[in-house]
């Protein structure tokens, strides 16, 4: 039965601490869907000794439903931090360079580049702190270019045309 | 008065390559201490256009480049691009009265890296890509494997 991501969020309250409910599958008597999330077994064997939240009033679904939901928060996270190292890396190595394509070839401009898609959200929350040369990567990684040729050059219209676009398609807050 | 240390907000001369970049560049070579704010907005060939609002590059659809001048990285583009602008070739940077100059830079390549702007006293302002800009004595203090040497000096009138 399909879980509302309402109902999610309503039980992850309850739990408190979202990094303990791989115990719960754990501790549990749903071994088939504890197989399933093994793969994590490593990263919370820690806190098996932690639990202390039972499975009293939760759902199966809602458990398993929290659990992917746990697992795309913590990739997320580890997203966010390579990218601030890689962002840092690129902006005080690039050097001197004015060529748009020796600022993009810098190895951690590219890594960022190999992240791929889900460096679209980091990449849009860097523009709304501040303009950079971004727009190489988003290209890149989108397959995409709304920046009109008028704009071409002017980074505030060019980030502004991205975000408009990052808005549209779901990477970037509204 | 010249500088006998780099300015503290000049953050070019904090990465480990600008000694190799720019191994004739010394804080002797500033004008003043009047550096920029870090500003990857325009960069160097903007700045010698007098426009900080644009990055200025060809054969980029990230770029600005002036409607009508020469789309390839070579120096007769970066020329033309000047000439955009009421600039026109002259033999050399010294001050002359009336006119405003720009020096164009390449490497060993004769790719164009870099543009220069003489001030109305003679020294010469460079923006460093997206770090700052800042005021040197003459066009030969930043040349080396950064930005090559001087290929090319351009004049117009003041207006």
């Amino acid at each position: 039965m399909p879980v509302s991501e309402q109902l999610v969020y309503e039980n992850v309250s309850k739990a408190v601490n979202i990094s303990v409910l791989g115990n719960l599958l754990f501790a549990s008597a749903w071994k088939p869907q504890f197989e399933a999330y093994q793969a994590l077994q490593d990263e919370w064997k820690e806190y098996v000794t932690l639990c202390q939240i039972q499975l009293q009033g939760f759902d199966q679904n809602v458990v398993l439903a929290i659990l992917k939901s746990a697992k795309s928060a913590q990739e997320q996270t580890s997203a966010a931090e390579e990218f601030a190292a890689l962002t840092l890396q690129w902006k005080t190595e690039r050097g001197p360079s004015s060529s748009p394509s020796a600022l993009a070839m810098h190895p951690a401009y590219q890594a960022i580049i190999g992240m791929g898609e889900k460096a679209l959200p980091l990449i849009f929350s860097e523009l709304q702190s501040g303009v950079d040369h971004w727009f190489w990567a988003l290209r890149a990684i989108s397959r995409e270019n709304p920046v009109p040729p008028e704009s071409r050059g002017n980074l505030e219209e060019m980030a502004k045309a991205w975000l408009k676009w990052g808005c549209e398609n779901g990477y970037a807050p509204h | 008065m010249p500088l006998t240390d780099w300015p503290p907000n000049f953050s070019l001369s904090r990465t480990t390559l600008f000694p190799s970049d720019f191994p004739h560049f010394s804080p002797q070579h500033c004008e003043s201490n009047d550096v920029s704010p870090y500003d990857p907005r325009y960069n160097c060939i903007a700045w010698a256009a007098s426009d900080s609002t644009r990055w200025w590059w060809p054969q980029s659809v990230d770029a600005y480049w002036p409607p009508g001048a020469i789309d390839d990285l070579s120096i007769p583009a970066f020329v033309s691009a000047f000439q955009t602008l009421g600039y026109v070739i002259c033999k050399d940077g010294s001050l002359e009265s009336g006119f405003e100059k720009v020096a164009i830079y390449a490497d060993q390549h004769s790719v164009p890296t870099h543009a220069a702007r003489q001030l109305p006293l003679g020294a010469w302002t460079s923006k460093f890509g997206p770090y700052e800009d800042l005021e040197h004595v003459d066009v030969d203090c930043i040349r080396g494997p950064g930005y090559g040497t001087v290929v090319v000096f351009m004049k117009r009138g003041i207006m």
